[in-house]
């Protein structure tokens, strides 16, 4: 009961202050911020983004099943992954948050949490708060990232596999997709969730980062709402709900 | 006798159609059949507006205000057309409440775009800054109080712009 009450708290505060977005009774959000909030003009700096999102029904039926969940973010040339290490997703599997740790701690790069829905019984649909772990991975030689969520009551481990594109073209440096109904299968329905993605790392004995971004702002200018970032929630059989939210930009010299 | 009952057979049609013409009109259209012609309307000016901003990002960036307030002041125009066209589309009876609401959203968004033009067209970079903060702002809160209509082309969409 009081992990529902504290889901339920979640859930609304993820709402508040969100872009919101509606298509044939499913209502989606996106929040995000950037840390630090002060970037310089000309090369990019180390930050960290947190993304917060949530999927609710407007009609008061259980949402329809998520099947693909894509994340947009950050500037072209943002994205660093040399030198970190990488996980192999195979050591995530069935592993407890402690378990996950042990075993790839050097390549954790996020955490946060995410709120799941069983509707076994739609009037009383069963909600798992997990805590979650992102870590580094790679697929195919493309760098990805294992999402890693565990929660005790009711006990829950599952693994979902984000892989990542960069972009040379558009507003965004990076996407980030996950194949949702394939890694989830038929059950837990994603709710809501919020992650910190960011690493400060040495390699080759420089300081790297994660994920780096710059405030590309003209000289007279010091503060702009920007894009930054654009969730694709993608639902089976429909619809698609798709969220870009701008923030603002504050530069430095 | 008969006249009477024959005056009975036609008013009571008449009165049923009446009364039938007058609920419907004070139940107004179904929700879904109002996104629908709201969507109608919102879809040419929504691509027109893409078209009129196309490049006010670059202008900006390159500081030509006075090109971007042009496109803004374009927008502008495009969308206060669009919301004076479906403010007159009869609304369902239901939703009349939030729909006052966001018409009420979308005239202070209307107000934001033009001081956001204004500030352009000045070279006024502070305000500009402030004014397109509050349309940003504005936009989401119109957003938010119809979301659960689903609209596309009638949704604020900040990627349209920048």
């Amino acid at each position: 009961m009081a992990a529902t009450l504290l889901s339920g708290a979640a859930l609304s505060v993820g709402l508040a202050g969100a872009e919101q977005s509606g298509r044939d009774g499913v209502e989606a959000t996106l929040d995000g911020s950037i840390t630090p909030d002060r970037l310089p003009r000309r090369h990019a700096a180390p930050v960290f983004i947190t993304l917060s999102g949530s999927i609710q029904s407007s009609v008061g039926s259980p949402p329809p099943r998520l099947s693909r969940i894509e994340l947009a973010f950050g500037a072209p040339g943002g994205l660093s992954t040399k030198g970190l290490p990488v996980c192999p997703r195979r050591l995530l599997r069935n592993a407890t948050q402690r378990q996950a740790l042990d075993r790839c701690r050097s390549a954790l790069i996020g955490h946060g949490t995410i709120l799941t829905e069983v509707p076994l019984a739609p009037s009383r649909p069963l909600l798992a708060h997990a805590a979650v772990l992102a870590f580094n991975g790679e697929a195919r030689g493309h760098p990805a990232v294992w999402v890693h969520a565990y929660a005790t009551a009711p006990p829950v481990s599952f693994v979902l596999p984000f892989y990542l594109h960069r972009l040379r073209a558009g507003g965004f440096g990076v996407v980030m997709r996950a194949p949702v109904y394939r890694a989830l299968g038929r059950w837990p329905r994603l709710r809501f969730f919020r992650v910190t993605l960011g690493r400060r790392y040495r390699a080759d004995g420089v300081l790297r980062s994660y994920l780096n971004a710059r405030c590309p702002l003209p000289p007279r200018f010091h503060s702009l709402s920007l894009p930054l970032a654009r969730i694709r929630y993608e639902f089976a059989p429909s619809p698609t709900v798709s969220i870009p939210i701008l923030r603002a930009c504050r530069a430095v010299d | 006798m008969r006249r009477t009952c024959v005056r009975i057979l036609i008013a009571v049609p008449v009165v049923a159609l009446l009364l039938s013409a007058s609920s419907g009109a004070a139940q107004g259209p179904a929700r879904q059949e109002y996104v629908a012609r709201l969507e109608k309307i919102c879809r040419p000016g929504s691509e027109a507006t893409q078209r009129a901003v196309g490049g006010t990002r670059a202008d900006v960036r390159a500081e030509r205000l006075r090109l971007a307030a042009t496109k803004v002041a374009k927008a502008k125009t495009i969308f206060s057309h669009t919301v004076a066209a479906i403010a007159v589309v009869p609304r369902p009876d239901a939703d009349r409440t939030t729909l006052t609401r966001w018409f009420t959203a979308l005239g202070r968004e209307t107000v934001a775009l033009e001081r956001t033009a204004d500030a352009l067209r000045r070279e006024d970079i502070p305000s500009f800054q402030h004014r397109w903060a509050d349309f940003i702002h504005e936009g989401n809160k119109a957003n938010n109080v119809v979301v659960s209509f689903g609209f596309n082309y009638c949704d604020f969409k900040p990627s349209r712009f920048v």
